[in-house]
């Protein structure tokens, strides 16, 4: 059986400088991978190159052995791909339930200028169905009606992932989704994020500093280093590896 | 006479338009004293460290440098007061180059030697910030760019360096290089207030610490004497060393 | 004199020393452009503001200096000197003083509409300042005695450089080397640069930002000043007009140094000049090629380069870091909005339509009808305004170009007996297949690249293509019949109203269901970020590209009414570029996402205008039929001039886009909210009881 995700030998040069070299990654059906690193190891270069917002200079990204090089962002979230940001990135003006409500249309490709025209623009039983399910998943179903940029920044991450979760992903890309938030709300999204990973039909690729979030969460890890994978395996085996704890844990820890 | 506090907030209130931050908040830092500010998100420690840069204008109360009322005025009367700020996030000026970054305050560049010393010291604290003086800023990797911004703030030889969020999105291992120098900088007698959201770090650097909750001071002490668990249930955060995540 | 005339007719000689000779040529015209492109580069650079307006602020220098040398005598060192120190440092710490220094970390957006303003403003200023006179023949800043006093001899054949093209050489140099040792090698230079990213990150460094931001104001104003006076005498009279389109030529210079290098600038107006003598020289003078090439090229090398530059498409819009000191903006006023109050606004809304319409049937007689007519065609193109920048988000500045083709494509059509409502629908479909052609490219592009794009489309448009036969119709304007319908003529004014304000209306509600609906929740999310909006399945361009197709075609239909209710297809008289962008100006700063603002500002725009007539023309009449009054009444009223009226209301017009900084939602959302707070406090007070409307912010807000 092939993988869900298959990246295989991804490079990206900026200006001269290597991004990426090689870096080959898998991630299974309904598996929660992380990937670690130091700054600037290359991670969200990664996650753009996955998700298409740049373009791998080599490497083939195969999606259920699909090769999908080439797709469109958009495209590719359509196929199920769906993503958060490390500088979270709300749209403005609009409500939580907006959120939601705007990624449903997107994805299913439900929306559009002909709807608008006759007006049937307002939600109907089966949209409104989907984002309470999603809302009630996450725990914001308080928050449905409230303008997504007055909530706090731990709520607006998890705005983020119910909107990333409108779309079915099979595949989620997780872009730091701790950073920034205080104890209390890390525990909070570890929570929802243990809850999407109990309905099993998603798989989740988390890029993420803080090292006891991804022990309680990630079953295998990645480890990117100046743009090169230096590391892979079970979570707790990579965090005990004498490379990984001098590239990535300093002597801190 | 015992000297001014080189910080001085006293029942400041100050906000975003319609939107309230801090309630009364009253906040001293001594001379040489490194103070960790700690709370929750929202408990509003980034305005505080507005604040006192002159960056946000109370909307009452007072802020002091060295004694003297500097309610009011401009972020640079700040600045040259001694009282500087290195901002959360990446607070570079992405278009210039690294050099042109920390160059920025000098009048002039030519026929002054303190500035090639001050060039030189930031290089030594941060050599990876020294490696790529060439570079643009913005194409700094995160880790690099919060260097740059600490060096940025210590060529001004400050007499407070205001530190926000310091560990925020950094690799343990380059949060730990910047503590040790964050520490380095203590130890040759600038005061130091650090806004910090894991406070494990801040406390091992400070010598006192301030509990922000709701726009307001609700405890602190000493960090050797104080009762850590109490002061942190008071401002509602889980003293749990990490537990919470586990 | 254009840059085709500044080149000499063709010498015989090889074609390698033609090539050199030419370029030789092209020189000077190509420092014309290097100055106005390094003015541009260099308040850019150090404000964030694509100054338009400082073709105005050229041409206000440049009107000081012909009045003070030609009218008053002035010697040529103090004309001078008021008129590029004096004047061109007074304007730079002015605009700093009054308006930019309000705005230093507004979005580039807004800055661009208040140099939009400025550039509607300031010459109709200077014209009431100075005398509305034509100011024929303006003198040069450095006289000779005679024309061929310059002469350069290179390769066998004898050059005639006159002392303006020598002026305009030696002070490029000197702008270009002076710029760029400012930039490079000192301080002040340094902090000019850093300050246009964050104002707030270089106070953190001790830096005064406000006296940075103000010498670098001076600095830019002085060049305009310089660049005013300097190319003056290349145009046969003053105008400000001249100018900009001069201006919007060295746009393209700008791009090649990815509009903040100077350097850059500068090569590329050199090329430009180059290139354009180039072509002069080796094109056969009369052919259609040659005569439409060379003046459109600027725009063709502009549209060329913002489409093949990689840096220009992966730009990125620098954001502040420090942006979150600034407070959270305003709700928009239907979030603040009780339900009651509601009901109680779509009631006074009715009353006011019902209204209007008695007013108009009734009371107002023809000459005011008739200009609310055409208001009510123009309110048309103005909603396209709103569907394509306010709701689309794309800075559109040709939406005049797409009601022109919409006008002329409707005239054309009822050239071949098409009925005219047909004809309007036609030109609209022409209007948005050219939109679809333009926007295809232009909708990819970072926002203020956009807006250059479509400037470049309008002006080449009204450089070129409206000169061609086949799309203006010849030189005589074509005439457009106003349609019957079934039985109904709507020939007179009243009907044609009626006929106006069903199609705005129909419009509007469309325009409301798209901003309301999906779309416009898709385009909210685009506008956010490209990124964010396709990580969830939109696609970014498709959308975008659909409103802008939509904007055109309805600019298109709004051409159409225009034509039919005016009675013909007038280029000149109703669609050029700088109407438009005076129509732009009006439509943002009553609120560019409103459909009651594109009503409001098609209405003012032709009655504000008359009503400042009749206000101006009283006193004369007043003048003239109490010839007893007291002398110091008749002073004071023989001091206003009729002619002031068009000259006050674009004034008006123009300063009215200043408030766009303060409320970016527009006049009309900033009021409305201001009201329904105040009706909503003095509801409560009455009311105790009544529960407070939340103020759609909340104290969890992050900091």
């Amino acid at each position: 059986m092939t993988a869900l995700l298959e990246a295989v030998g991804i490079t990206k040069v900026y200006d001269g400088m290597a991004a990426l070299t090689d870096v080959s990654i898998e991630v299974d059906t309904a598996e929660l991978v992380a990937l670690i690193g130091p700054n600037g190891a290359g991670k969200t270069t990664l996650f753009d190159c996955l998700s298409g917002v740049q373009r791998a200079d080599a490497g083939i990204v195969r999606l259920e052995g699909r090769e999908i090089e080439g797709l469109a962002p958009h495209e590719r979230a359509r196929m199920g791909i769906a993503r958060t940001f490390q500088r979270i990135e709300l749209f403005t003006g609009m409500t939580v339930r907006d959120h939601l409500l705007v990624a449903d249309r997107a994805v299913r490709r439900s929306g559009g200028l002909l709807r608008d025209l006759t007006g049937r623009a307002k939600p109907d039983a089966g949209e409104r169905e989907r984002c309470d399910e999603v809302l009630e998943l996450v725990g914001l179903a308080d928050d449905a009606d409230r303008p997504a940029h007055a909530l706090s920044l731990g709520r607006g991450r998890v705005v983020e992932l119910a909107r990333a979760l409108m779309c079915r992903p099979r595949l989620l890309f997780l872009d730091e989704p701790s950073s920034g938030l205080d104890r209390t709300e890390t525990a909070e999204m570890a929570g929802v994020l243990e809850r999407v990973m109990e309905q099993g039909a998603t798989a989740i690729l988390l890029c993420e500093h803080d090292v006891p979030f991804v022990e309680r969460l990630a079953s295998r890890t990645y480890v990117l280093d100046c743009g090169r994978r230096i590391a892979a395996g079970p979570t707790r085996d990579v965090l005990a590896d004498p490379d990984v704890r001098a590239a990535y844990l300093g002597q801190g820890v | 006479m015992a000297a001014a506090p080189v910080l001085e907030l006293a029942g400041v209130d100050a906000g975003y338009g319609v939107f309230h931050a801090l309630f009364g908040l009253d906040l001293r830092v001594e001379p040489g004293e490194a103070v960790a500010l700690v709370g929750t998100n929202g408990a509003g420690k980034t305005t505080v460290a507005r604040v006192a840069s002159g960056l946000l204008t109370p909307t009452a109360g007072t802020v002091s440098v060295d004694g003297v009322d500097l309610t009011g005025r401009p972020a640079q009367d700040f600045a040259r007061a001694g009282v500087v700020h290195a901002p959360e996030g990446r607070s570079v000026f992405a278009s210039l180059s690294v050099e042109e970054n920390l160059l920025l305050p000098f009048r002039r560049q030519f026929g002054r030697a303190g500035v090639a010393d001050a060039l030189a010291r930031a290089y030594e604290l941060f050599p990876r910030v020294g490696e790529r003086r060439n570079q643009l800023a913005g194409t700094l990797s995160g880790g690099e760019q919060r260097m740059l911004t600490l060096a940025r703030a210590l060529v001004l030889e400050p007499r407070l360096l205001i530190a926000d969020e310091l560990s925020l999105g950094l690799a343990p291992v380059i949060t730990a290089e910047v503590y040790d120098v964050l520490a380095r900088v203590r130890d040759a007698g600038t005061a130091l207030l650090v806004v910090e959201q894991h406070v494990d770090h801040a406390l091992a650097l400070a010598s006192r610490v301030v509990v922000c909750a709701h726009g307001q001071v609700v405890a602190g002490g000493a960090t050797d004497e104080v009762d850590l668990s109490t002061v942190f249930a008071t401002a509602g955060m889980p003293d749990d060393g990490g537990e919470a995540i586990r | 004199m254009t840059a085709a005339a500044a080149v000499q007719p063709v010498l015989a000689a090889g074609a390698v020393g033609d090539f050199f000779e030419y370029a030789v040529r092209g020189i000077p015209f190509g420092c014309v452009y290097a100055l106005l492109a390094v003015g541009l580069v260099l308040n850019y650079k150090t404000s964030g503001v694509f100054n338009l307006a400082f073709a105005a602020q050229a041409y206000a220098s440049a009107a000081v200096f012909y009045v003070v040398r030609k009218e008053h005598e002035w010697a040529l060192v103090p004309a001078a000197l008021l008129s590029i120190v004096v004047v061109g440092a007074a304007l730079g710490f002015l605009l700093d003083y009054a308006l930019y220094r309000h705005q230093r970390t507004a979005s580039p957006l807004a800055k661009l509409v208040t140099s939009l303003g400025l550039l509607v403003a300031m010459p109709e200023m200077v014209k009431l300042a100075l005398g509305p006179g034509v100011k024929a023949n303006p003198p040069p800043l450095w006289t000779v005695r005679r024309t061929d006093d310059f002469l350069w001899r290179v390769g066998g054949s004898r050059f005639v450089l006159d002392a303006g093209q020598i002026a305009t050489v030696l002070a490029t140099v000197f702008v270009v080397i002076g710029l760029t040792l400012l930039f490079r090698r000192t301080a002040l230079g340094l902090q000019m640069r850093a300050v246009v990213e964050s104002p707030r990150l270089l106070r953190l460094q001790g830096v005064d930002t406000d006296r940075v931001a103000v010498v670098s104001w001076i600095l830019s104003s002085m060049l305009a000043a310089l660049v005013g006076v300097l190319l003056a005498p290349l145009f046969a009279q003053l105008t400000s007009l001249d100018f900009f389109t001069l201006l919007v030529a060295a746009i393209a210079a700008c791009v090649v140094g990815n509009l903040t290098s100077i350097s850059g600038a500068f090569l590329g107006g050199l090329a430009l000049g180059i290139l354009q003598a180039e072509l002069a020289g080796f094109l056969p003078t009369d052919s259609v090629v040659a005569n439409g090439l060379r003046p459109s090229l600027p725009f063709v090398v502009l549209f060329a380069l913002l489409l093949i530059r990689q840096s220009v498409r992966s730009a990125r819009t620098v954001t502040d870091p420090l942006a979150g000191v600034d407070p959270p903006p305003d709700p928009p006023p239907a979030d603040i909005r009780p339900a009651w109050m509601t009901t109680a606004t779509r009631a006074f809304a009715v009353v006011v339509i019902v209204a209007g319409f008695a007013l108009c049937a009734w009371v107002f007689d023809d000459y005011w009808v008739g200009l609310i007519a055409a208001g009510v065609c123009l309110a048309v193109v103005m909603l396209s305004i709103v569907l394509t920048t306010g709701v689309g988000g794309t800075i559109s500045l040709c939406q005049c170009t797409f009601a022109a083709i919409g006008a002329l494509a409707t005239a054309q059509l009822t050239q071949h007996d098409v009925p005219v409502l047909v004809a309007m629908v036609g030109g609209a479909a022409v209007a948005a297949a050219v939109g679809a052609v333009l926007g295809f490219p232009v909708i990819r592009l970072p926002g203020i690249y956009a807006a250059l794009a479509t400037l470049a489309f309008a002006l080449f448009f009204e450089g070129v293509l409206i000169n061609l036969s086949w799309v203006s119709g010849g030189d005589t304007p074509l005439r457009v019949p106003r349609p019957t319908v079934l039985g109904t003529s709507f020939l007179a004014d009243r009907p044609f109203l009626v006929l106006a304000a069903a199609v705005f209306a129909v419009a509007g509600v469309a325009v409301i269901a798209l901003r309301e609906g999906t779309t416009g929740r898709f385009l909210d999310a685009v506008r956010t970020s490209d990124t964010a909006a396709s990580s969830v399945g939109i696609n970014p361009a498709r959308t975008r590209l659909v409103v802008f197709v939509l904007g055109a075609g309805l600019a298109g239909l709004g051409g159409g009414l225009v034509a039919s209710f005016s009675g013909q297809a007038n280029y000149s008289q109703s669609f050029t570029f700088f109407i438009g962008l005076v129509w732009l100006v009006l439509v943002i700063t009553a609120g560019s996402r409103s459909v009651q603002a594109a009503i409001i500002s098609g209405i003012s725009f032709f009655v504000f205008p008359a009503l400042l007539d009749r206000l101006f023309t009283w006193p004369v009449n007043f003048v003239d039929t109490n010839p007893g009054a007291p002398p110091w009444l008749l002073d004071i009223m023989g001091f206003f001039k009729p002619e002031w009226a068009q000259g006050v209301a674009f004034v008006l017009f123009g300063l009215g886009a200043l408030t766009y900084a303060k409320h970016p939602e527009g006049i009309i959302a900033a009021q409305t909210s201001a009201s329904i707070r105040r009706t909503v406090r003095f509801v409560e007070r009455r009311r105790p009881a009544a529960t407070s409307p939340s103020n759609g912010l909340d104290l969890e807000a992050p900091a």
